[in-house]
């Protein structure tokens, strides 16, 4: 038997996503060695410009078509056309991205705005959901970005996203800058 | 500064109008001039009521504490607090983290096409497989079991017979006419019945209530007579002769 041929098979039979766990063990082998062995895959999927790929989505493989094909596979199956978010919405979500689980109330005292419409749209389009609740009075709910997000923003996992230090040192002055210096030395 | 182009503007918060008037004033958000700031953040508001656009209430918010950091910043330096601490410092703060979530978004939002072009596939919905039927150890006996099964259960299924009902229906109907034809038979025949004899074929409650409900008939229409324990048929010649 093919452990290439088993992951393949089990991720298109399954369409959604598999737990990387799951898939290690049906193929019978260690997570490590699946991402080495989807790793080849991919590139074998690559070199021969084959019609899937593999994407990694958080924690799951799943299994799509590749991109340069989309054009076609849209001429039989009609896409999901949905509205360029707004300017609100997106900022919203990526302040949910970059620090989530996080509150409505920390969301609005970054935005200094009411952010509940651009949270109901997010909410509508499952890029976000609820992923919680704070244990303090009136228990906000916390808000984190789904599947649906990483796999929209074509994104295998969060980390993939610049960090937010990068935009730091851009808004920075060179005072701050200075400081943060003074910092690594006095811990080196 | 143009600030008839900068007063059409709509600004969706307050920090979102203070970044604004930070930029339009090419100033260091470290180092914000902030009486300059509160008086054009002031007027803007004062041009949104013109304009008779609501004001809402994270604008007034937000001017309230400019007035407040710009009455701090006009007191003379207390000793006792920290010499580093600077009134602005909130505000800068808030604009700081406003400036990086911006750029963020900036970031996050070109991305918003990236995952148009594929396509995924819906889960296969795959029959659960039977795992306790295998055809590996099936032999001609196994084979004939089942028949011998079916067939017993076929019996089973068949309707069942009369007798097979007779406990389970209790009620059978039992007329006093039927009793009383069946014994003067008896009596044409025979000519003599003992008492006992014609209840001994009778194995219900029911048939032999009628029976006996039937000799006392009989006897009340003369029809029989009894005459030492034994059932008579009345002869024909009395009721002639009377």
């Amino acid at each position: 038997m093919n452990v290439q041929g088993i992951i393949e098979a089990a991720l298109f039979a399954a369409g959604d996503g598999i737990e990387s766990a799951k898939l290690a063990e049906i193929a019978g082998v260690t997570p490590e060695q699946l991402s080495g062995i989807i790793a080849e895959m991919e590139s074998e999927y690559g070199s021969g410009m084959r019609g899937v790929k593999i994407i990694r989505v958080g924690t799951k493989y799943q299994m799509s078509t590749r991109d340069e094909y989309g054009i076609f596979v849209s001429k039989i199956v009609t896409p999901k056309i949905f509205k360029p978010l707004s300017a609100a919405a997106v900022e919203v979500l990526a302040i949910i991205a970059y620090k989530q689980p996080v509150t409505r109330q920390f969301i609005e005292k970054i935005r200094g705005v009411e952010c509940k419409f651009s949270i109901i749209k997010l909410l509508e389009r499952d890029l976000i959901e609820e992923s919680g609740r704070v244990d303090a009075p009136g228990r906000p709910v916390l808000y984190s970005v789904t599947e649906c997000f990483l796999r929209t923003f074509g994104l295998a996992s969060l980390d993939e996203l610049p960090p937010l230090s990068q935009f730091q040192t851009e808004a920075l002055s060179a005072e701050e800058g200075e400081m943060e210096n003074d910092d690594i030395m006095v811990n080196s | 500064m143009d600030l008839m182009e900068f007063k059409t503007q709509a600004f969706e918060g307050p920090i979102e109008l203070l970044m604004s008037l930070v930029q339009k004033n090419k100033v260091d958000i470290y180092d914000i001039p902030i009486a300059v700031i509160t008086r054009q953040y002031l007027e803007y508001l004062e041009h949104m009521e013109k304009m008779d656009l609501e004001v809402s209430s994270d604008f007034l918010v937000m001017a309230a504490q400019l007035l407040l950091i710009k009455s701090k910043m006009l007191l003379p330096k207390n000793d006792n607090e920290d010499a580093d601490e600077d009134p602005r410092e909130e505000l800068v703060r808030l604009l700081q983290e406003y400036q990086i979530f911006k750029q963020a978004a900036e970031v996050v939002g070109v991305r918003q096409t990236a995952g148009d072009n594929i396509f995924f596939k819906e889960p296969s919905y795959i029959e659960p497989a039977v795992h306790d039927f295998t055809f590996k150890d099936l032999d001609i006996e196994r084979l004939q079991d089942a028949l011998a099964n079916i067939l017993e259960r076929k019996d089973f299924l068949a309707k069942p017979s009369k007798q097979e009902f007779a406990h389970i229906m209790g009620r059978q109907k039992v007329t006093i006419i039927s009793k009383m034809r069946e014994l003067l038979n008896a009596l044409e025949c025979g000519a003599q019945v003992e008492f006992e004899e014609f209840f001994e074929s009778m194995d219900s409650r029911m048939e032999i209530v009628a029976g006996f409900l039937a000799v006392l008939e009989l006897l009340r229409l003369n029809k029989i007579e009894i005459n030492r324990g034994k059932l008579v048929k009345r002869e024909e010649y009395t009721t002639v002769a009377g």
